[in-house]
């Protein structure tokens, strides 16, 4: 995502759930995003079997 | 053996054979608390009325030939997210300062009471348990007692270094992503982060309620193996928490070694260890006879699922304070916390559904094999303020990169005894034995037998120690 893209997704998302970001931490909030967002590539692109449930109640 | 070297089941003994007495016990716990805090700053409250009040009582039920309890005695200290009846618990932060004080003891404090336990205070830790190194925006860093221009690792700082400062034997801290590994590794004590849902977590403030777990730090494995039978036991408080009933393992430490088979974690976990952490896990390997090395599946995705379902819900957890007080939140966590607080559902389910994916893995390779050994950190304990370090030639962000080897185990929730390795470096270095899950006794046995051996050792005044 370009950074024009990112500030995108914070203002709407943060809308959505009702979270002001404060002026003062939009840049450090937009460099977590884009590490989220670079990690969470990776993880949605690994390929689970369909019946590989998350844990409800984790027990390991 | 000095008295302030002494472990709690060595206190204990004192205490309860009348030859010792837990008021002297905890006044010397206090002083040294006193004395050691505005150099260490370990503790964020020191309960001084209560220790006291809980020595008198174990002194008059030795006096009139009752038995106080396995821990008679013997001071400890808290992670400030355990509840102490009385006091607010803060858990690092400015915001809850606003709580009321707490209504009664959390789960495993009450434990410790009814075991004889004194408690002394509650330590610093990073805010709201989001961190690797207590450095605390709110109430100060605090310091290594191995070498006071270090941090004492986090998120349990207070907790390891209070312990690692002589001023109590035991503490208990918890451990999400590594917080208990991650200062017994930097203040060279043993740790127990047991299995998942193994000890309760009721009544203490939750971070990652997925991840969240609580043990014990000590001097010696003896009375890690005893704060684990004497912390166990069902709690409706937590619903994590297992029903099972364990057989006390204390009693096992000593059994026979033969047959047990113990491998080195390759790969993945030694990609960014310096020749300290390489040091000391080839010292443990050789004790242990592990020659072969195995590795886990996927294990970076497995550290960034567990880094992308803590940042969620940590941030759910905060965001009626997020709404309404981000400034007043540790700048340290604020915008991690901001930013967790956006994360599309698609990528939690995901990191959730990956998790069972490894746990079914990772349970294959125990087919194989009893402990994994891996280091606890990459690297020794970075100075406060320290921004990057050198990770085996890669120059990376310090505080987010020193739970690299922690957070994929803890992912799954296996259990890890965290031995301190003996003389092997300037500052204290730590290695994890890993078990499958409730695999305790058996990883309490290891590391028993490697304290034996002279392998593991608490760092003391004899080695580093400048506090």
């Amino acid at each position: 995502m370009s950074e024009m893209e990112l500030r995108g997704f914070m203002k709407a998302a943060s809308a959505v759930i009702g979270l002001e970001i404060p002026e003062e931490c939009e840049a450090g909030v937009l460099e977590h995003l884009a590490k989220n967002f670079a990690m969470a590539r990776e993880l949605l692109a690994f390929p689970l079997e369909e019946d590989e449930e998350q844990a409800a109640f984790f027990v390991p | 053996m000095k008295e302030k070297q002494m472990d709690a089941i060595a206190i204990a003994k004192e205490v309860r054979s009348g030859r010792g007495s837990a008021v002297v016990f905890a006044r010397s716990a206090l002083e040294s608390a006193k004395a050691l805090n505005p150099t260490l700053n370990g503790f964020t409250s020191i309960t001084e009325k209560r220790a006291m009040r809980e020595a008198e009582s174990v002194d008059a039920l030795v006096a009139n030939g009752r038995d106080p309890g396995p821990l008679a005695g013997v001071p400890f200290a808290v992670k400030d997210l355990f509840d102490v009846e009385g006091i607010t618990t803060l858990a690092g932060s400015k915001i809850d300062r606003d709580k009321p004080v707490a209504a009664r003891d959390g789960t495993l404090v009450e434990r410790m009471w009814l075991a004889g336990a004194c408690l002394i205070g509650a330590t610093n830790m990073d805010e709201y348990a989001y961190g690797f190194s207590t450095e605390n925006s709110h109430y100060g860093p605090t310091r290594n007692p191995h070498g006071l221009e270090h941090v004492a690792g986090g998120s349990s700082g207070g907790s390891g270094a209070v312990v690692a400062a002589d001023i109590v034997p035991v503490s208990l801290g918890s451990d999400t992503n590594g917080s208990i590994r991650v200062p017994s590794s930097f203040c060279g004590i043993f740790g127990l982060k047991p299995t998942y849902g193994r000890l309760s977590r009721g009544g203490s403030t939750p971070f990652c309620h997925s991840l969240d777990h609580v043990g014990p730090f000590a001097r010696s494995t003896r009375d890690l193996a005893l704060l684990l039978d004497v912390l166990s036991g069902p709690d409706p408080l937590d619903p994590a928490c297992t029903t099972e009933i364990f057989d006390p393992v204390l009693p096992e430490l000593d059994k026979p070694w033969d047959g047990v088979r113990a491998d080195v974690l390759g790969g993945y976990f030694q990609k960014w260890s310096s020749p300290e952490a390489r040091r000391a896990v080839a010292v443990v390997a050789e004790a242990l006879g592990a020659v072969d090395e195995v590795e886990l599946p996927r294990v970076a995705l497995a550290r960034t699922a567990a880094y992308l379902i803590t940042a969620t819900e940590g941030a759910n957890l905060h965001l009626p304070h997020l709404r309404t007080r981000p400034m007043d939140f540790d700048p340290a966590t604020r915008d991690r916390f901001l930013a967790g607080a956006l994360m599309p559902g698609a990528v939690y389910v995901q990191a959730q559904r990956f998790r069972s994916w490894f746990r079914r893995e990772a349970k294959k390779v125990f087919l194989e094999t009893d402990i994994l050994l891996a280091a606890a950190t990459p690297i020794t304990a970075p100075e406060i303020g320290q921004k990057f370090a050198d990770f085996n030639g890669e120059r990376l962000n310090a505080r987010q990169n020193i739970g690299l080897y922690t957070q994929p185990i803890s992912f799954i929730g296996l259990p890890v005894v965290t031995v301190p390795v003996a003389n092997i470096s300037k500052m204290p270095m730590g290695v994890m034995l890993i078990g499958a899950p409730n695999s305790e006794p058996l990883l309490l046995r290891a590391a028993h037998f490697l304290e034996k051996q002279g392998v593991a050792a608490t760092w003391n005044a004899g080695c580093q120690r400048v506090v």
